[in-house]
């Protein structure tokens, strides 16, 4: 993991210094744009505050450069900690990525390769990833054929009040704590342009997940005492998403259908239909509604109630989403293109977009109801 | 499942048949046909999914020892 994670970083590096010679090569300008998100989520134990600048550069060469930088702030109160620490605390996750892409001409075809590289850090949790991928295009740009390969390695310490990468010992005292896991993603796609006014996509994805999947805070009520929770250290994911997208020139409306089918090893299935319709409301102005619904069945060894005599290797999870719930999100979402500003002091502003979200979701499960608001601002150079 | 790979197969024979030039497709770049103006935007839907349900995310994306595994 640690190999492929540096030959990632080192592609990305030599692509850094590659784009400045193809742009002063070809005489020519970049563009690109800066992209200002701040995003907010909300429910009864938890606060969520994530701004993030996310800035894409295209050299006059072809290639793409992206890097986004964001910074998440977490506020729970016991939902994940437990009995052990029945406080509410923050925690800071800090996350950087770059990425790199660049489409070759093929004659009748092209080939668009990217890759790119991710470090999360927070003060229990360090996560380190990458991928490549690779799309076919073909017939003038009408059907789109896509593969992609990620892989990720994540250092789990726990932090409690005695000690970072600490456990307490029932017996007394901490014991140590440090666990880890690997994760790989394999996903396939067709994009398929159907009319002038229609299009969909159909991807499938497989996930292997390799080593500790449990929450090093939960603690899982066994008979009349508590255990650290314990999840399977593998698991296989698969699931197939389908959307079609269609326009309807006469009242400037459009609308996606979504569905997606999931399945994995430890018996959790999912189906999850959405729709989201898009409206202009004027020249500058679009409106969305947003609907999604997602429904999964329970793990084989989640469990409302573990008897007294559960084998100590067995599986044991206080996790509400092991559990079979199902919850529906509600959205709005209003974008405005600022065009108006053309000809002002703000002129440089006129081609930005800027969007402001609202979603509601109704959950069943115990992390109750939330509220998701997040603004958004592009701004192309 | 018969039905099911009709369908496909539908699909897969119009989709063969279809050729839009790249002048026709002014209305595939609408705020709403253009899928990849909203994948900044749907990454922190993507992270709340991530953290709260069993069946999304699996890659990483949420980090954080929530075990959003």
């Amino acid at each position: 993991m640690r190999i492929v994670s540096t030959a990632l970083f080192a592609l990305l590096l030599a692509c850094l210094i590659a784009a400045p010679v193809s742009a002063d090569r070809a005489s020519g300008t970049w563009t690109g744009s800066l992209e200002l998100r701040g995003n907010y989520y909300w429910e009864q134990s938890t606060r969520v505050v994530a701004p993030a600048a996310i800035v894409h550069l295209e050299a006059p060469s072809g290639l793409r450069l992206d890097a986004e930088y964001l910074i998440d702030s977490i506020t729970s109160a016991s939902q994940a900690a437990g009995v052990l620490e029945d406080v509410r605390f923050t925690e800071v996750r800090h996350q950087g990525s770059v990425g790199t892409g660049y489409e070759f001409d093929l004659g009748d075809a092209h080939l668009d390769v990217s890759a790119n590289f991710r470090v999360s850090r927070e003060p229990d949790y360090v996560s380190v990833g990458g991928g490549v991928g690779a799309a076919l295009i073909l017939a003038e740009r009408t059907t789109t054929l896509r593969v992609g390969l990620n892989v990720l390695h994540d250092e789990i310490r726990q932090r409690f009040r005695v000690g970072a990468g600490m456990r307490p010992d029932p017996m007394g005292g901490a014991v140590g704590f440090s666990e880890s896991f690997n994760a790989l993603a394999l996903t396939v796609g067709w994009e398929q342009i159907l009319s002038p006014v229609a299009y969909f996509e159909v991807t499938y994805q497989y996930g292997r997940l390799d080593g500790y999947l449990a929450n090093a805070y939960r603690r899982v009520v066994v008979g009349d005492v508590l255990r650290p929770e314990t999840h399977p250290e593998l698991r296989h994911r698969h699931s197939v998403t389908g959307k079609l997208a269609f326009h309807l020139r006469a009242t400037h409306t459009s609308v996606q259908l979504i569905y997606r089918a999931y399945y994995d090893s430890w018996d959790i299935g999912a189906l999850t239909p959405e729709v989201r319709l898009y409206q202009r409301l004027a020249r500058d102005v679009f409106g969305r509604l947003r609907v999604r619904h997602y429904r999964q069945t329970r793990s084989y060894f989640y469990d409302d109630v573990y008897a007294a005599g559960t084998p100590e290797n067995a599986p044991v999870t206080a996790d509400p989403k092991m559990s079979r719930f199902h919850n529906t999100l509600l959205g709005f979402q209003l974008l405005l293109n600022t065009r108006f500003l053309e000809g002002t002091r703000l002129d440089a502003l006129s081609e930005a977009s800027l969007d402001l979200n609202l979603d509601y979701l109704w959950n069943t499960n115990r992390y109750g109801n939330g509220v998701i608001a997040e603004v958004g601002l592009r701004v192309p150079f | 499942m018969i039905s099911r790979t009709a369908i496909v197969l539908v699909i897969c024979a119009l989709a063969g048949c279809v050729s839009v030039a790249p002048y026709e497709r002014e209305d595939l770049t609408s705020p709403g046909m253009d899928g990849a103006r909203e994948g900044r935007e749907m990454e922190f839907r993507a992270h709340v999914h991530d953290s709260r349900e069993g069946a999304t995310g699996g890659n990483g994306s949420t980090g954080g020892g929530c075990g959003c595994n």
